[in-house]
């Protein structure tokens, strides 16, 4: 029977317990970090996975992560990559308050001389105002093969404007698979009862949710606003 | 009958292997786990937002 399970880790040391994570999750549904507060605040890190069988666990593979700083995040961001058979996802945190968040890549790395998938990981930001027209923007970049994860956080936790991360695999060509000419859209939906029923309904359209992240912003706890990006 | 998708999101659940099971057994497919910090309860809190099927 699969079972849903999940680790957590504060990030020092992270590497260490990393393959232990992995060598028993059949399948990782997906990372996430958040900045646990206290003196002092510190990163921590969660992976939630389905646990199987024994039988069918991934074997002979690595787990691993990479961060940095938001103002250095662009200079390592092929780096990144070229270590990466595959990319698990990436999160951000920042602690209270800050003015640089942190980012970290969740990768598997294979001991394998498998050749790189073409490409370079590349990332675009906007913040959470007007931003209708940067996210579209995102998608009809011509270069743009594949989206590898959206990622949102606070700059200052609980106060102002979210900032959006859009990782993407570009190549210079017009030789992408991304189904285009479907606009990428982001939606606010508060953890209320509104909320709730718009969220419903986009569940139940024709629209496909790429990504949720739910932050608590201007909605105190313990509502929160999801912000999701879908095609439309 | 014909089973239609609901779209829903999942009760917010603390760090318990329990209600993680208890959801993901009335889940049809998970669609992401998302973890924000509560400030209220200073814990993280795990969002699980996936489908579930449904009678008409």
């Amino acid at each position: 029977m699969n079972q849903l399970k999940s680790v957590s880790n504060p990030d020092a040391g992270i590497e260490n317990v990393l393959q232990s994570w992995y060598d028993e999750a059949k399948n990782i549904i997906n990372v996430s970090t958040v900045w646990r507060l206290g003196l002092p605040a510190y990163p921590e890190h969660w992976m939630h996975y389905i646990k199987a069988d024994v039988s069918n666990l991934q074997t002979g593979r690595y787990l691993k992560c990479v961060s940095n700083v938001e103002s250095a995040l662009v200079a390592g961001l092929q780096g990144w990559y070229e270590n990466a058979k595959f990319i698990v996802g990436l999160t951000a945190a920042t602690p209270t308050p800050a003015t640089d968040p942190t980012l970290w890549m969740f990768y598997i790395e294979e001991p394998s001389s498998s050749p790189k998938p073409k490409g370079y990981l590349k990332c675009a930001s906007c913040v959470d105002t007007n931003c209708d027209a940067t996210i579209a923007g995102w998608y009809e970049n011509p270069d743009l093969k594949a989206i590898v994860d959206i990622v949102s956080v606070f700059h200052i936790t609980g106060i102002g404007d979210a900032v959006h991360y859009f990782f993407y695999i570009s190549e210079p060509s017009s030789n992408c698979n991304i189904n285009q000419p479907k606009t990428l859209k982001r939606g606010i939906y508060t953890d209320d009862a509104t909320g709730l029923a718009d969220f419903k309904a986009l569940g139940e359209s024709d629209k496909k949710i790429i990504k949720i992240n739910p932050l608590f912003g201007d909605s105190p706890p313990p509502f929160l606003d999801n912000f999701i990006f879908y095609l439309e | 009958m014909a089973n239609k998708r609901l779209w829903t999101f999942g009760s917010s659940v603390l760090i318990n292997d329990n209600p993680l099971d208890t959801l993901f057994d009335d889940a049809n497919i998970v669609i992401a786990i998302r973890t924000v910090w509560d400030l209220n309860v200073s814990k993280p809190r795990h969002y699980l937002y996936y489908t579930k099927e449904v009678s008409d």
